[in-house]
């Protein structure tokens, strides 16, 4: 199958938890002469890790080019088949095929070494040599046996078990470069020496064995993992360099040179390591996420099972050198989803469609055709896969479960086997639903965490998760209904508190930050429900009572910028991104907001700074591509513009206002006709105009909302047909082939440039070759039903509240399928209105209301037109 | 054991740099440990027989 074979063999390192932020300085420093030479022959760039970032998940995804809901790699740990406790998660529940088992299928040799989780080995064509390999289970000088299925094939057993390093093995020589003043430690109290040695001993055994196996087989690829530099990070991340407040002096002065150590020491084995790669290798070094190093470090976890991947950073490392390969370039935009993709390309195989990465040939020096498959499952025939009734002895494993709960990744035992068991199901099944929402499938998470919840009713952490995915899927109602329980659980839960006595309250110290986090969290959760239904001003109101409790929260800046940003108001969106940025100097949204903030301001350089910034960070950023292409054109740069608007319409191809201006820029600046035609085409085919719709529910304040567009002098489509009457008594502004939408569609070209009204449920019928801009009337559900139960004379039901809760019910379900819509269309751009602002808060919902549709128009007409004696059904709150 | 031509002296009590050689370097300075304790363990005998 393989085709253009760009490389002859391929060396993947993995280094678990690498961050460019440690090692900038050590490459400035000189440490790290290796990675530093390798870099300069070679790209590097960052890694986008996934959510959660979880190595056994992550590592799996950087195999197999898939996410955990189709690799089936959920988590540390997974329950017995025969339900009889728990163990570290095994190669047999890997769903899918890895690059090896591909390769084997291709006649290709692999070396697998340490790859988390590869135990038991799997029977491929080449070595294996599992994640167990490296546990000592016995004392130095008893016999340390080498469990069954640890390494493939079986000859090679016998020689690779002396390759193994035992932790008592370290002397003081090995530790002192990492804890200078270990003659002074007391190992009896404090066992971070030993947890160094420890760790030391394994990175050693790996590195044994892989290079071993480098020199004395024939392979095609090779993979090896190091989990070093993720376990000295985990051990002493909180005593590197600056020191903290907070921090006692002494431990910091034992343990401030560990994590730079052990970088170096991964620097030495790498220069040993390519000593023996000829000139046909490409080597790539990958790390599945960074790990916070500067003030980002977390001063205390929230208890959660795998707390300690809270200090894990969103970006890790990538680094590749070899044949065909760019030299001392940077790339951009990778992710632990590529990294499978870019390796069947290295081999001339064709790229799974379903896989949800894609090959880094920006690292390439010549263009590559990338070939497809549909799916490399349906491919038939012996792949080196364990047979799926394989079960794994669980006393082998036993050592590396104790690692982990050393590492604090999972908790000791319970007493409680099967209340253990339930535990890990449900977490397994919360990861993956975080996966999910990460991979943009907030559907399929949505039914997890509804399960969740539903299972779960005390834990907050899935509740709050829920909200955020009805957010994102607008489904406004439910999500209000969920804050709401966690508030009142909230409450109960505090309460419960209250009456623990202090040693009950001693024993729960751990969770002192989940009773200061969670309140704050369901305010910010609520306060972006708010800001999605365009009330800033009660959404902001929300987020300052997080910022009183949390004052460093990333998120919290950002969405404060955001909520700015939709009210125009850009020196304060500044503000609130400057503070981002304070907490995360490499955020890509706070430079992007930064950078339109600037922008609007006509501060054109600076709004470049900061743009470029963002896409260095995040280079699949359409939206900063297209703002820079909008800056360069105000500087006068065109061509750069040019190129700019091409990137953000190569990342989104229906970005109708970048096609624009390209063909705006090639027909009047670049005299590019030709270029001009492609995308004047694209319009000409898909976009025949714009369109300003005016929706909502019928008595959701429409008519209003049409008649303030008309004062404000922007152009209406109204035929006047429906007269005014007592319950419109200003007029329906309606357009009567509206209500044929259905069927006629003919009429739209009237609309072109113009305000229309078009009730919600019609909404979905629009076709495609119009972009929309829609005012979306937001109303109290009980107030539009009492309004429209007036206007049809059921007055007596109103008045003996017969309130019509099926009615209700519809509706909500209507408008949940008018939102999903909405979602999926590239071509619409929505701005909710809540009727009550508009008469509460009127001068400023108008100045929304403008610049959404871009007009410049007449405020004092437009609040002419409110008229408060009109809101005559109001429900009393 | 060599490394770019060049002998590398293997410290009894092992280091950063040997274990960094891979396999190579863990056996040459186990070899060497396991000797020197050796000797180590017969002149410690050889002295109490004498004594």
């Amino acid at each position: 199958m393989q085709k253009n074979k760009l490389a002859k063999k391929v060396l993947l390192i993995g280094w678990d938890a690498a961050d460019w932020k440690v090692i900038y300085p050590l490459i400035q420093q000189g440490k790290m002469p290796t990675l530093a030479k390798f870099i300069s022959e070679g790209v590097h760039g960052k890694i986008k890790t996934l959510d959660p970032p979880l190595s056994p998940m992550l590592w799996t995804s950087m195999a197999t080019g898939y996410r955990a809901d189709k690799h089936g790699i959920t988590g540390f740990v997974e329950p017995l088949a025969d339900n009889s406790g728990i163990r570290p998660v095994t190669s047999t529940s890997r769903k899918v095929k890895a690059i090896w088992n591909i390769l084997h299928q291709n006649e290709l040799k692999s070396n697998v070494v340490g790859w988390w989780p590869s135990n038991p080995a799997e029977p491929i064509n080449g070595v294996m040599v599992s994640n167990l390999f490296q546990q000592a289970n016995k004392p130095l000088g008893e016999e340390w046996d080498m469990p069954d299925g640890t390494i493939h094939p079986k000859e090679m057993v016998d020689i690779l078990k002396e390759l193994r390093v035992h932790p008592s093995e370290m002397t003081g020589a090995h530790i002192a470069p990492f804890i200078p003043n270990i003659k002074d430690i007391d190992t009896k109290k404090d066992k971070r020496p030993v947890s160094v040695a420890k760790i030391l001993a394994h990175a050693a055994s790996i590195h044994a064995a892989s290079t071993y196996l480098q020199r004395e087989t024939e392979w095609d690829f090779m993979a090896v993992y190091h989990d070093a530099i993720d376990h000295f990070s985990h051990l002493t991340m909180k005593f590197h360099p600056p020191h903290r407040k907070g921090i006692p002096k002494k431990l910091y002065e034992n343990y401030k040179d560990v994590v730079n150590a052990g970088y170096m020491f991964h620097d030495m084995m790498l220069d040993r390591t390519l000593q023996m790669v000829d000139d046909d290798t490409i080597v790539m070094i990958v790390s599945d996420h960074g790990f916070h190093s500067d003030h980002l470090r977390p001063k205390y976890l929230i208890k959660e099972p795998a707390a300690p991947a809270q200090e894990h950073s969103p970006y890790g490392i990538i680094c590749m050198r070899g044949p065909g390969i760019k030299k001392g370039e940077m790339i951009h935009g990778a992710s632990v989803l590529d990294v499978t993709p870019t390796l069947l390309t290295l081999f001339g195989l064709p790229v799974g469609e379903n896989m949800e990465g894609k090959p880094l040939i920006q690292a390439f020096d010549k263009p590559i055709k990338v070939d497809t498959i549909k799916d490399w499952e349906k491919v038939e025939g012996e792949c080196g896969m364990h047979p799926s009734d394989l079960q794994e002895d669980p006393w082998a494993a036993q050592e590396a479960m104790q690692q982990l709960i050393e590492l604090g990744y999972i908790d000791a035992p319970d007493e409680n086997i099967s209340a253990r068991i339930n535990s890990t199901k449900q977490e397994s099944k919360y990861y993956v639903a975080r996966n999910l929402i990460d991979g943009n499938k907030t559907d399929k998470a949505i039914e997890l965490l509804e399960e969740l919840v539903e299972d779960n009713p005390r834990e907050i952490r899935y509740g709050q998760r829920l909200a955020q995915c009805y957010l994102q899927k607008r489904k406004y109602a439910k999500c209000k209904d969920l804050i709401e329980r966690l508030k009142d659980l909230q409450v109960i839960i505090e309460e419960e508190e209250a009456k623990l006595t202090e040693e009950e309250k001693k024993k729960k110290n751990r969770s002192i930050m989940k009773e200061i986090e969670l309140p704050n969290y369901i305010d910010f959760v609520e306060g972006q429900l708010l800001m999605h239904l365009n009330r800033p001003k009660k959404a902001m109101v929300c987020f300052e009572k997080v910022l009183k409790k949390t004052p460093n929260s990333l998120d919290l800046y950002l969405n404060m910028g955001k909520v700015c940003m939709l009210r125009h108001k850009w020196e304060d969106a500044q503000e609130a991104f400057i503070k981002a940025l304070s907490i995360d100097d490499t955020n890509s949204i706070a430079h992007h907001g930064l950078g339109l903030s600037f922008l609007r301001l006509n501060n054109y350089e600076q709004a470049l700074d900061e743009l470029f910034l963002a896409i260095d960070t995040n280079y699949y950023f359409p939206n900063a591509h297209y703002h820079i292409g909008e800056a360069l054109v105000k500087t006068g740069n065109i061509t750069e513009a040019a190129q700019a608007f091409e990137v953000a319409v190569s990342m989104i191809p229906g970005m109708t206002k970048a096609h624009k201006w390209l063909v705006d820029l090639y027909e009047n600046e670049l005299n590019a006709p030709d270029k001009a035609k492609s995308h004047k085409d694209f319009l000409n085919n898909n976009i025949k105009g714009k369109i300003t719709i005016v929706s909502g529910l019928p008595r959701s304040g429409t008519s209003m909302m049409m008649q303030i567009i008309d004062a404000s002098g922007f152009p209406v489509l109204t035929d006047k047909k429906r007269e005014a009457d007592n319950n419109n008594p200003k007029g329906y502004y309606e357009y009567e082939p509206v209500k044929k939408l259905m069927v006629d569609k003919s009429w739209l070209p009237n609309a072109n440039g113009k305000a229309v009204k078009i009730i919600a449920q019609l909404l979905p019928f629009l076709p495609s070759n119009y972009d929309y801009r829609i005012i979306f009337m937001r109303r109290d559900m009980n107030e539009v039903l009492q309004s429209q139960q007036v206007m049809l004379g059921k007055e007596k039901d109103v008045k003996s509240k017969t309130f019509p809760l099926k009615l209700s019910e519809a509706f909500q379900k209507q408008l949940q399928k008018v939102e999903a819509w909405v979602d999926s269309q590239p071509n619409v751009e929505m701005l909710d209105v809540n009727y009550t602002d508009v008469l509460e808060n009127t001068e400023e919902e108008l100045h929304t209301i403008l610049s959404f549709i871009e007009h410049d128009g007449n405020i004092d007409k437009m609040k002419e037109i409110i008229d408060k004696s009109l809101y005559r059904n109001k429900i009393k709150k | 054991m060599t490394k770019k031509d060049k002998t590398v002296e293997i410290p009894i009590e092992g280091s950063l740099g040997i274990l960094a050689h891979g396999d190579i370097g863990l056996l040459s300075w186990r070899k060497k440990r396991d000797l020197e304790l050796k000797k180590k363990k017969t002149n410690t005998s050889k002295k109490n027989a004498k004594k």
